[in-house]
């Protein structure tokens, strides 16, 4: 069962709620004999495989760790500067573990207003009439649904492609935000989520999607 | 079922075939700005997937559906990207995407030297070749009203 993570994004496009649920690790550790048949480049100030797929190693993926020592920015942590130890012969051979990037606070801030444009575009561009934004979103690897309600905010969640019924569980988080967050007095409209009881029912959701299914909530 | 429109844009973003069977709104605004609206959508779409999806993706981005209309993309290699709207409930548009780019779009511009590349395509063979192999399609069922 695959992760299923939840965004509450208010109407003028801020998160205001993230949870994953179960998130999916990838880590590969791989032994390498010099010289490395990858391309890594620096992205983002992280070093990525650019080309050369191999095993469970794939384009996109980052360096965490050379050697058993981790990787932050340009240098290890043993203060040596990681482009250096990959080139020169004498460190071979040479274990690296690689990992999928994971996202920052930040970057699901970032994404979570960009899902907001993308969301008043596709209406724009409808070729019928009184059209709603993006309701259903699927890739190869996950579908996304998307509950707007009349207030403006969305509920958006990410879940496994095969996983059905979200429909309903986007009603029930709505029925929780108005129980949990809404009627709690030391919450301010528009702002971050920060209340537990939301978060505590929300868990107790999920696990019982996971478990039974939707049927039942 | 009903196919509202194709939009085929080339690796730079460009459009280089828009056709519309049926269409009843306007985007409120001029086609070139349209079209560059479009290819920003998708564009967006792309990255805002490939960096949502909890697994490494090996297409990406397959299809939106909204209270209306469904838009379905398919990107060759070549990094021609083909864009279908069509109704909801619609099933493997994907497909015949492919089929449009196999059949009709290497057919008839690939293999014509008078059709330059990666330039607007007014071929008017093309076009008919398309609009057959389109109104042939199994959710093709545009009623005029």
């Amino acid at each position: 069962m695959a992760a299923i993570s939840v965004y509450i994004i208010s109407k003028a496009g801020g998160m205001i709620y993230q949870y994953d649920h179960n998130p999916i690790t990838i880590e590969y550790e791989k032994t390498f004999s010099f010289p490395l048949d990858l391309v890594l480049e620096f992205v983002n100030n992280r070093l990525t495989v650019t080309f050369g797929q191999m095993d469970n190693i794939k384009v996109g993926h980052i360096i965490l760790s050379v050697n058993g020592i981790p990787l932050s920015g340009r240098k290890l942590t043993d203060n040596r500067d990681v482009m250096e130890v990959l080139k020169s012969e004498e460190n071979y051979p040479i274990s690296i573990k690689f990992g999928r990037p994971k996202l920052g606070t930040n970057e699901k801030i970032v994404l979570a207003s960009t899902f907001h444009s993308l969301f008043a575009i596709a209406s724009q561009l409808s070729p019928e009439p009184h059209c709603s934004g993006i309701e259903v979103l699927e890739a190869d690897t996950f579908k996304l649904y998307c509950y707007q309600t009349i207030t403006g905010t969305k509920f958006m969640v990410v879940a496994d492609f095969k996983q059905s019924g979200i429909e309903s569980l986007l009603k029930k988080i709505h029925e929780l935000y108005a129980d949990y967050a809404l009627k709690n007095p030391f919450y301010a409209l528009e702002m971050p989520i920060r209340c537990e009881q939301f978060d505590v029912n929300l868990q107790a959701v999920l696990e019982q999607v996971e478990k039974t299914g939707m049927s039942n909530i | 079922m009903t196919i509202y429109n194709l939009y085929i844009f080339n690796s730079a973003g460009s459009c280089i075939y828009y056709h519309e069977w049926l269409r009843r709104r306007e985007a409120g605004m001029s086609r070139d700005e349209e079209m560059k609206l479009m290819y920003g959508l998708i564009f967006s779409l792309k990255s805002f997937v490939q960096k949502l999806s909890p697994v490494d993706c090996k297409d990406g981005f397959l299809n939106y559906r909204t209270s209306r209309y469904k838009l379905n993309f398919y990107e060759t290699g070549t990094g021609l990207k083909l864009i279908m709207n069509t109704d909801v409930n619609s099933t493997n548009v994907r497909e015949y995407l492919q089929k449009i780019y196999k059949e009709v779009y290497v057919e008839y511009v690939v293999k014509n030297p008078e059709c330059k590349l990666n330039k607007e395509i007014v071929s008017e063979v093309f076009k008919s070749k398309l609009d057959k192999l389109v109104r042939s399609l199994p959710i093709f069922n545009n009623r005029v009203i």
